[in-house]
């Protein structure tokens, strides 16, 4: 190598060609996806620990005070529909969205329901000790899998702050049979308040800030020196690490991965308007991440079980969760709208499951999978409908039962992927969803 | 297909013996139709029809009657349907000239007879040729015969169901018509009655050339020059000195030879040293942390379901086994008859996981390889396994039973795996008991302990199925690709790259009393194992043209034709060259230690440990996850993932334990420059110590070039390295 900056100008050129996963305009990490589906992504909020459907999108007011609560209603832009006071600002906009007060998977423990939400599987025995791995591939790594990255450099699948659930002690998030390529890439920690500096994940930073002369001729001299020939390997194994590779040299080299997470690129307007918590700057964050063009996002609305309010329920909710989770996804939906994403990004919030009717000793709320709520929008789904009823008191459906699968399987229609493919593992067929159609009334 | 309805004209149609095999054949029990859980549309059948009564009662009693009309029988939903009369949403799947209509309209005009007693009972299916050698496009027809237990043969051509297991191999009609439709080797496979039998058919992928000039080292080689021939394959040239000896290194003892050894060695004249090379390396003391550390994940061993004591005992005693080099049947016989404490006894641990079916199937993979899971609900879809095979092995462990015990631990209160007096398995739809049976063997028991029986079988010197499970799994382990493969899916329909070699070996171990030194030795020896792994041409053929020869591939799918008549074989099934192998992540990361002269220290155990040596994988380590350490919850060689990912990539860039440990001040760069190194000593020593060679001139010159300009020759050392390190030279096993 003669001189420094020949190097890295060699390297320049060379990684110029094939950028990343991209090989003469063709994404070689994809499989087939349906074409131009109405959906371009989707950001899914996970509210874990499973929040009360009673006190936040299926308001009883008639019921006895010991199921109502002590949270009123108000009156939403949808007439006859009624959310919880501390919900203002999405009651302003229920005509941008749909709510499914109907939604149930019947699986009342934390760990299969959380396996069940962001899978569709059930996955009996689910626990933090011997099965705390994924049973099945996670939505976003299907998603993933089959539509890949939309640009060089950038992931298919993002994680905020991390795949961790259950106080990170779970992690369904993740790829399971389709293999590391499709596990989520996670944003790390999102600042807590609008106010604090974001740290872009150590790996893509160069180590202790090397001078970008000296990694480039790092990069030259590996150029140079590794001749081992790539198609020795019958496995496609090396083929497949020089892809890695390139794309990781890409996020390096090209940051757009660091200018989508960095919050930092935001004025302080807007990471208040989020609210200055840590709710609002990762749903800032998923933002960024839609703009950027990630396929799939999911953002945990929880760092510890925050919605599992088996004590003090109003209290949490009225302090620590609704008014932040209700400025966090407003701002997002209308940022989307300014931005003219909103058509082409779905956006979900779903729950680990309901809590029980029946307020308990503890003034609080208990685990209940026989009904709970999810709000859907965006991604070229119709608006303004709130579908399904609960019965009185919210333990079961009444009108309209919509299975949680169904929920996915919408999600993965507008995203343009059929369900109904198989992928083998283990010498059986497995397909994306064993169950769950799209929901009529939403497309 | 003759009008003739069956080759018994005047004989009933039976239900179990004709008309099932038809819907077999159609396809309507199949698991994406009628054979699924809940079948479909109301209609219910078995899984390829392994229970007759509960599918004869859902045709005649099912659907009000309306699927059966003994007055009309062509009204029958079991005919309109089919035929698409009537709405089906399965499609059209019979016509009405067809032989398999005419039988089932014979039959529901007998009165739809069901399941008999007297029904004949099937000995065996014989399928004719066993095995064809056809060029592409050639056709052969595949008979198939079925005996009965009375004697009674019939031609089952239109009741058996023929399939292709690589239809891009061959292809093959219903009745059994074989078209070669690509290069290389699959079966058909032959499903009556809950049998399957198979027809190999071998494509030639061209010409040998060289083969009798190829050094046959033992009878590996021997058998291989044969399949080469049959195959029309030809194997390329042997590895360069180098090349072996980092290579029986890495696959042995997962350690890389230090720069002194490797000078040695290429130093060293004599005829024979490649011989004594391998036996040297069996010898070292790494042998046993490696062996333990990959049975460790077959037996998955890791404290969060063994608990910390159990985890270390059973490590202990692997580590004590592998030292010993203990003979591999009572290896198995010691953990398949443990009892008493899993703290104190390590085979114990086997039996901590799970209860009856676990150990049923955990045994059946680890020392079988063989996937036994399918059966215990259905009759297994690719293999001769039943309901009842599965649970006549389960029957073995009927008696084990797990217990706390105040006799063991030092305030007692362990638990411990025990024998009981009784116990039985009944077959989970009859309820029949079921005494002990290995697979496709007569029953065995044992008074004391069944599972004794178990283990006398499995080392029984006329019962070669332990010993090629074992054969398999090490000649995978060495070439990265079972002869079988996957490697833990060893059954009939699968049939290994070279079976005579398989079974050779086989023979081989057992002859040698298990001794799996000796089959590694072997292995090792072989001419086979020590070829190229970077030339992949067969020796004597001229390269198509130089351009097309250095011309990159560029990415995966996207073959240059040049290389395809190089190497036809493109997955390397039948080792005409040596395939790289991905190091594992402990492999990495050692590799890496040792090459940066450093140490990486694990928690709870001393500095020194290396990865390879750990227990499990509860030592919490970023590296070693990123690149594929499994969890070892199953008893599968899947579990470990070598797929690549974008966290390793940034790893091995930007991350900070590579880069760390390069610039390591107690590291080897620093006690170079310490020592005043001349650099292009330091630049041959860190070739050696990490691809195990010297460097090229233009490899030395590339170096020194970028060490000259460089801010400081430390500097200019790191950089090299750290290059060094995320070649593909460094990171593959060639």
């Amino acid at each position: 190598m003669p001189n420094t900056s020949a190097s890295r100008r060699a390297f320049l050129q060379a990684s110029g060609v094939a950028a990343g996963a991209f090989v003469g305009g063709r994404n070689v990490f994809a499989e087939s996806t349906n074409a131009n589906p109405p959906a371009k992504r989707a950001i899914v909020f996970l509210l874990q620990g499973g929040c009360s459907q009673l006190d936040t999108w299926d308001m009883k007011p008639e019921a006895p005070a010991e199921y109502r609560g002590e949270f009123d209603s108000i009156a939403t832009a949808t007439p006859g529909y009624r959310l919880c006071e501390h919900m203002p600002m999405l009651a302003a906009r229920t005509n941008q969205f749909n709510v499914l007060r109907s939604v149930h998977h019947g699986t009342p423990s934390h760990e299969a329901a959380i396996h069940w939400v962001l899978t569709g599987y059930d996955y009996p025995g689910a626990n933090t000790t011997t099965k705390n791995r994924n049973d099945k591939p996670s939505v976003g790594s299907f998603v993933a899998k089959v539509k890949g990255s939309s640009q060089p450099g950038l992931p298919a699948y993002f994680c905020v702050p991390d795949k961790g659930q259950l106080g990170d002690r779970v992690r369904y998030a993740d790829s399971h049979f389709l293999g590391m390529a499709y596990a989520p890439f996670e944003s790390g920690p999102v600042p807590v308040d609008a106010d604090s500096p974001y740290r872009v994940p150590q790996p893509l930073v160069m180590f202790r800030d090397m001078p970008v002369t000296r990694f480039g001729d790092r990069q030259g001299l590996l150029q140079q020196l590794d001749k081992f020939q790539r198609d020795a390997d019958a496995t496609g194994m090396m083929t497949g690490m020089d892809q890695f590779r390139r794309t990781a040299l890409d996020m390096i080299n090209h940051p757009v991965t660091q200018a989508a997470i960095d919050l930092s690129q935001e004025t302080r307007e807007t990471r208040l308007r989020f609210g200055s918590n840590k709710f609002g700057q990762r749903a800032l964050m998923a933002r960024r991440l839609a703009e950027a063009g990630v396929p799939f996002t999911l953002v945990n609305l929880s760092d510890n079980q925050d919605w599992d309010t088996h004590t003090d329920n109003f209290n949490a909710m009225k302090t620590r969760l609704l008014p932040l989770l209700d400025r966090a996804v407003a701002t997002l939906l209308d940022e989307l709208s300014e931005r003219g994403l909103l058509d082409s990004t779905l956006v979900a919030v779903v729950s680990e499951f309901g809590r029980t009717p029946k307020i308990n000793n503890n003034v609080g709320r208990d685990h209940w999978s026989d009904v709970f709520s999810v709000m859907l929008t965006g991604g070229g789904l119709k608006t303004g409908q709130v579908l399904g009823t609960s019965n009185a008191r919210a333990e079961i459906p009444q009108d309209r039962p919509i299975h949680y699968n169904d929920v996915l399987a919408t999600i993965y229609r507008q995203l343009g992927i059929a369900t109904d493919r198989v992928f083998m593992h283990e010498g059986r067929p497995v397909p994306i969803l064993y169950q769950g159609t799209p929901i009529p009334e939403l497309i | 297909m003759a009008a003739s309805v069956s080759t018994r004209a005047d004989e009933p149609i039976s239900f179990v013996n004709d008309v099932q095999p038809i819907l077999t054949k159609l396809g309507c029990n199949q698991g994406a139709c009628h054979g699924a859980q809940y079948g479909q549309g109301g209609f219910k059948l078995s899984l390829r029809a392994f229970d007759d009564n509960a599918d004869y009662t859902e045709l005649i009693r099912g659907a009000y009657g309306r699927r059966i009309k003994g007055s009309t029988p062509q009204e029958s939903l079991l005919l309109t349907k089919p035929l698409m009369d009537v709405p089906h949403g399965g499609g059209r799947r019979i016509k009405k000239d067809s032989w398999a209509f005419q039988t089932l309209v014979a039959w529901l005009k007998q009165n739809a007879p069901g399941p008999v007693a007297t029904d004949r009972k099937l000995k065996q299916v014989v399928v004719t040729p066993s095995e064809a050698i056809l060029q592409s496009g050639q056709t052969a027809q595949v008979a198939a015969k079925a005996v009965y237990e009375d004697g009674f043969e019939e031609p089952i051509e239109r009741k058996a169901s023929f399939d292709s297991m690589n239809t891009s191999v061959a292809e093959v009609t219903p009745e059994g018509l074989v078209t070669a439709t690509g290069k290389s080797e699959t079966v058909v496979m032959v499903r009556y009655l809950g049998t399957v039998s198979v027809c190999r058919i071998v494509v030639p992928f061209g010409q040998s050339v060289g083969l009798e000039n190829f050094a046959k080292n033992n009878f590996v080689d021997e058998l291989w020059v044969e399949k080469w021939r049959k195959t029309g394959l030809s194997p390329t040239k042997n590895c360069t000195d180098e090349e072996f000896f980092r290579r029986i290194h890495l696959s042995t003892i997962a350690t890389l030879p230090t720069p002194d050894e490797i000078k040695a060695f290429l130093a060293d004249t004599d005829p024979d040293k490649r011989n004594k090379a391998i036996d040297r390396v069996l010898q070292r003391p790494e042998y046993m942390d490696f062996w333990a550390y990959k049975w460790g994940d077959l037996l998955r061993n890791n404290r969060n379901s063994l608990q910390k004591k159990g985890m270390w005992s059973l490590h202990n005693w692997l580590r004590a086994s592998f030292r010993d080099n203990k003979p591999m049947d009572q290896f198995a016989t010691e953990l398949i008859t443990a009892v008493g404490s899993p703290y104190q006894n390590g085979p114990v641990n086997f039996f901590v996981n799970g209860y009856q079916e676990e150990w049923t199937e955990a045994t059946a993979a680890t020392f079988l390889g063989v996937r036994v899971q399918c059966a215990k609900c259905h009759h297994h879809p690719y293999e001769n396994i039943s309901q009842a095979d599965y649970h006549s092995l389960r029957a073995f462990f009927a008696r084990v039973g797990k217990k706390s015990s105040w006799e063991f631990g030092i305030q007692g209160g362990e638990f411990v795996i025990y024998v009981n007096d009784t116990g039985e398995v009944g077959h989970p739809r009859t309820g029949a008991i079921l005494p002990p049976k290995p697979l496709g063997a007569p029953p065995a028991d044992d008074p004391v302990d069944r599972r004794r029986a178990l283990a006398a079988w499995l080392s029984d010197k006329s019962n070669p199925a332990y010993a090629r499970n074992l054969a398999n799994r090490y000649w995978g382990y060495y070439f990265g690709r079972g002869l079988v493969s996957p490697i833990d899916d060893m059954r009939v329909t699968n049939p290994a790259a070279n079976s005579e070699l398989l079974d050779a070996l086989a023979r081989d171990l057992i002859a040698h009393n298990y001794d799996v030194k000796h089959l590694m030795r072997t292995i090792m020896r072989s001419h086979v194992y020590q070829l190229s792994a970077t030339e992949r041409r067969a020796e004597g053929v001229n390269p198509p043209s130089a351009a097309a020869n250095s011309a990159p591939r560029e990415l995966g799918g996207l073959t240059s034709p040049a290389r395809q008549d190089a190497n036809p074989d493109g997955d390397n099934r039948y080792v005409t060259h040596f395939s790289p192998t991905r190091l594992k992540a402990e492999q990495l990361l050692d590799a890496v230690d040792f090459a940066c002269g450093t140490q990486e220290k694990f928690p709870e155990v001393p500095l020194g440990f290396r990865a390879i040596a750990l227990p499990d994988s509860n030592f919490p380590n970023e590296f070693l996850d990123a690149f594929g350490r499994p969890r070892r919850v199953i008893t599968c060689e899947c579990e470990r993932s070598d797929t690549p990912s974008m966290t390793q990539a940034l790893l091995m860039i930007s991350g900070g334990l590579l880069n760390r440990k390069v610039a390591d001040s107690n590291g080897r760069i620093a006690k170079l420059v310490k020592a005043n190194t001349p650099d292009d000593q330091v630049v041959d020593e860190l070739v050696l110590c990490s691809l195990s060679r010297m460097p090229t001139p233009d490899e030395k010159q590339a170096a020194l070039a970028e060490i000259a300009t460089a801010s400081s020759p430390q500097e200019g050392y790191e950089d090299f390295l750290w290059t060094l390190l995320n070649t593909r030279e460094f990171q593959f096993n060639h």
